[in-house]
């Protein structure tokens, strides 16, 4: 009874190992099908989606904060996928999408470099040298994106529980140790673990919705939402008394909060909702 | 290139980042000019303060009082009700009689006041004719941010253009105030046809959400109440009595909040329970309306379908409810209503009573107070705020917030008499702006239009310091010599145009600026350049400022410009609606502009 997150390098055997782990424990395998639910459930496009976890923010992303919303939207939807437990999940950047989640096993799986080319030549039939390079282009993509969205280091180990390296160690051996360690009693979630993880889908999923507000914090206790939002900015473009200023202040605020709950009480299993929000602010 | 030069591009790109950024606010942006720009020796310490004794801000500070005196006495009230009258059934008549006037108010006043007036009115008429109120409030908004460009003194960038028009140290021939009108008008024109032809395209068919208000939303908690209904009793019938010997209150938990008594043809807001209801009276009553429909009919008394006699009476801005609290010191504690003659004392009529877990509304005159019972009241707004404003302690606290606000309408007639005043003034005797409408300002508060205090609180002292903090910035810009460098840079970079065509890249860079940063900076930033750039193309310089001016306030993209910021969740506007109908509005605007320019003033 575990969520399992594996984080593999390119060309390292990674989806093999996910699909064996998940066949001998019968848990459910996932991948990009998680980008697929997101897309349809948001109504973005799913290449944006899977763009938005491959390439590294472009200098204009990174300043309107455009991927962390597609990121938002791929989150909603994992979690709303393990709140069921019994996971494989083996898309891109689950050990940092579910950082925050208790009991998911964050596996790394490596292979040596010679075995990745081998693996690249046989995929794709080209020389050693494109495929040195090919596999050290997307180490890097992946690197970069990991430092501008999550503000880590790929290969910093204490992001994961276990790390498997290929090579010395065959597929099967890895499959040993991953099933071993996913069935101690660290990774056996509990009633409240999946509790926890039932709020943490319900915030995700209502993160996910306002993300064009901006949340600075969404959280979630047994379906009571609170959520805190920046004070939305009013354009001053014209002189105005400064009642008329607080009056309009007020109607902002009331319509704001007014808007955000509107909204989220459609999300399923939402009882009630909190919303903390500073009066607006003339920019 | 000069060292001041050099200085003045870096004060200028410091002061567009701040804008850029919003790390501090606009006004904030201004007092760090008037300071910062004397420190490092850009401008004289005179210079530097001038901004605040300039004709733009003593203008802009008469005005917003004046606009307070007008708001004070409800003028524009009287206006709002017969214009939505005279819309009639049709949705494109009353957008368009709306906007006209929303606009035409905008002119002299702040132009979220007179959107803030026509908000509610629009949002009954429209429920009541089943029309989107979406049809409506966009039109409404962007009229009113044109209405800021009929006069000089309708929107803040306009109203600086006579402190920034110096060019080669010489200053240039002043604007009037209504050197602009036609121009202004046929943008107003433009803007309704605009709405009246493409409107159903452009704008949503959404019905927005209700501003219902404080009184509409304690009706709503409190289940015993559905709305205040008018009741006619009958010439027909034969006298009917005292209130309290009809027992209303008691019988159908029903409070008579109004009486108008038809032979003496006055109304009492606040009944007495010894005041006698004769035949051919009128009562307005708030209860449940089954309760208020068995009241007519055992008493044989009429419910009409909306309020008539008291219409104007018991209107959103004169009268409604509000709930208060029995304070820990308060002198009602122990004391029944009915023992201290509470409507006689306070002027409000009881409705509910809230004390422990009980809601009562009938017999609650004779039920002993209690610290923490709460009393929902309703009367006339300016009853409450003298209630609020009782010196320590109050017998009552309020936990909801009033609506209304106390005026004197019995001043209306002196409020546009000194708006006349200071008009005549500038348009027959040529007086100053700033003097002409200071004395109109000064009149208002002499005859008692509103007092000194409500005058200094009515100043927007965010606009005050903006525009004096900026002007200094504009000063040195021209100064320096920077806004003719840099005017010769771009000159070279676009060539030669028609003075036409200069006018139509101005309007162009004012309204992209005017989205990025304040319009008020832009105005500041591109006036001195434009100017150059006219007189470099061998175009008319003030023209050319005209042009900035006008444009800074082509502003409709921008769900968080103020009014459409007032408009958005009423109208159930999405911002993808304003990038819509404000795109076309953007691009009308700077060709109506343009076109009027070219036209009126002969610029080809």
């Amino acid at each position: 009874m575990a969520i399992i997150t594996i984080s593999r390098g390119c060309f390292s055997h990674g989806k093999e190992i996910a699909q064996k782990v998940a066949a001998r424990l019968n848990y459910e395998c996932i991948s990009n099908r998680i980008l697929l639910e997101a897309s349809r459930y948001f109504n973005v496009p799913e290449k944006q989606l899977l763009k938005s976890l491959h390439d590294p923010p472009s200098i204009f992303e990174r300043l309107t904060h455009g991927k962390e919303t597609f990121i938002a939207y791929i989150r909603a939807a994992l979690l709303e996928h393990i709140k069921n437990d019994n996971v494989v999940y083996h898309g891109y950047a689950g050990h940092l999408l579910l950082a925050d989640v208790p009991c998911v096993l964050k596996v790394r799986v490596l292979a040596r470099m010679e075995e990745r080319i081998r693996m690249v030549r046989h995929i794709k039939g080209v020389s050693a040298q494109e495929a040195t390079g090919l596999i050290q282009e997307e180490d890097r993509q992946r690197s970069q994106w990991t430092k501008a969205i999550y503000k880590e280091d790929i290969s910093y180990s204490p992001l994961y529980d276990v790390v498997v390296q290929i090579g010395a160690l065959t597929i099967e051996d890895a499959c040993d140790i991953i099933c071993h360690a996913a069935q101690s009693t660290a990774y056996r979630t509990s009633e409240a673990d999946r509790r926890h993880i039932g709020d943490l889908a319900i915030a995700g999923h209502v993160k996910a919705l306002l993300q064009s507000y901006n949340p600075a914090e969404v959280t979630s206790d047994g379906g009571n939402v609170h959520i805190v939002l920046p004070p939305r900015k009013i354009k001053k473009a014209d002189f105005l008394t400064p009642r008329a200023a607080a009056h309009l202040k007020e109607r902002v605020h009331g319509d704001l909060i007014q808007e955000v709950v509107d909204l989220v009480r459609k999300v399923p299993d939402v009882k009630q909702v909190v919303c903390d929000i500073e009066m607006p602010r003339y920019s | 290139m000069t060292p001041e030069m050099v200085l003045t591009m870096i004060v200028l790109l410091f002061a567009v980042v701040l804008f850029v950024f919003e790390w501090v606010r606009v006004d904030v942006v201004g007092i760090i000019m008037m300071v910062l720009l004397p420190l490092i020796g850009l401008v004289s310490a005179r210079e530097a303060f001038s901004g605040l004794s300039s004709n733009a801000v003593c203008s802009i500070i008469a005005v917003i009082i004046i606009g307070a005196g007008l708001d004070k006495t409800g003028v524009m009230n009287h206006v709002a009700r017969p214009i939505i009258r005279l819309g009639g059934r049709s949705e494109r008549r009353v957008m368009a009689l709306v906007a006209a006037t929303v606009g035409t108010i905008s002119s002299m006043m702040q132009n979220i006041g007179a959107a803030a007036l026509f908000l509610p009115a629009v949002q009954r008429i429209s429920k009541r004719m089943g029309i989107p109120v979406s049809r409506i409030l966009m039109p409404m908004g962007f009229c009113a941010i044109i209405g800021g460009t009929i006069t000089l003194v309708g929107a803040s960038p306009t109203i600086l253009l006579n402190d920034l028009m110096n060019l080669g140290g010489k200053k240039l021939e002043p604007f009037g105030l209504f050197t602009q009108t036609p121009i202004g008008l046929c943008l107003l024109a433009s803007a309704i046809l605009y709405f009246v032809i493409m409107g159903k395209f452009v704008l949503p068919a959404g019905s927005g959400d209700d501003d219902k208000g404080v009184t509409a939303s304690l009706m709503e908690l409190y289940h015993g109440l559905d709305n205040i209904f008018e009741l006619h009793i009958p010439v027909s019938q034969t006298e009917a009595g005292t209130l309290q010997e009809l027992q209303i209150r008691e019988k159908y938990l029903v409070t008579v909040v109004a009486l108008h008594n038809s032979a003496k043809k006055d109304k009492h807001f606040v009944p007495r329970s010894t005041d006698k209801i004769m035949p051919g009276d009128n009562i307005a009553v708030v209860g449940r309306e089954k309760n208020i429909r068995k009241l007519a009919e055992e008493m044989g008394w009429l419910v009409k379908p909306a309020l008539d006699e008291f219409a104007e009476g018991l209107s959103r801005t004169n009268a409604g409810m509000a709930e208060t609290i029995v304070t820990p010191r308060s002198e009602l504690i122990g004391k029944t209503m009915a023992e201290i003659k509470f409507k006689t004392l306070y002027g409000v009529n009881p409705v509910g009573l809230f004390k422990g877990n009980r809601l009562y509304y009938g017999g609650l005159t004779r039920i002993r107070l209690q610290m923490g019972d709460t009393l929902l009241l309703q009367g006339p707004w300016e009853r409450f705020h003298i209630l609020k404003e009782r010196p320590q302690p109050r017998a009552l606290s309020f936990a909801t917030p009033l609506e209304g606000e106390i005026m004197r309408p019995q001043k209306a007639k002196l409020a546009v008499f000194w708006l006349a005043v200071a008009l005549t003034q500038i348009i027959f005797f040529k007086v100053s702006l700033a003097v002409a409408l200071m004395s109109g300002a000064l009149g208002m508060i002499i005859t008692g239009v509103l007092s000194i205090d409500e005058a200094y609180r009515s100043v927007d002292w965010m606009t005050v310091f903006l525009l004096a903090g900026l002007i200094p910035l504009g000063i040195a810009f021209e100064k320096t010599g920077t806004a003719g460098f840099i005017a010769h840079g771009v000159l070279a970079l676009i060539g030669e145009p028609s003075p036409l065509m200069l006018l139509a890249v101005i309007g162009v860079m004012t309204s992209f600026f005017t989205l990025v940063i304040s319009n008020v900076g832009a105005t500041v930033l591109l006036v001195p350049l434009c100017m150059n750039m006219a007189v470099m193309a061998g175009g008319d310089p003030r023209m050319a400022a005209l042009v900035v001016g006008l444009s800074a306030s082509n502003t409709f993209l921008l769900p968080t410009h103020q009014v459409n910021a007032l408009v958005m969740r009423p109208g159930g506007y999405r911002t993808m609606d304003y990038a819509k109908a404000g795109g076309i509005m953007t691009i009308l605007f700077l060709a109506v502009e343009l076109g009027a320019i070219s036209l009126l003033f002969g610029v080809r």
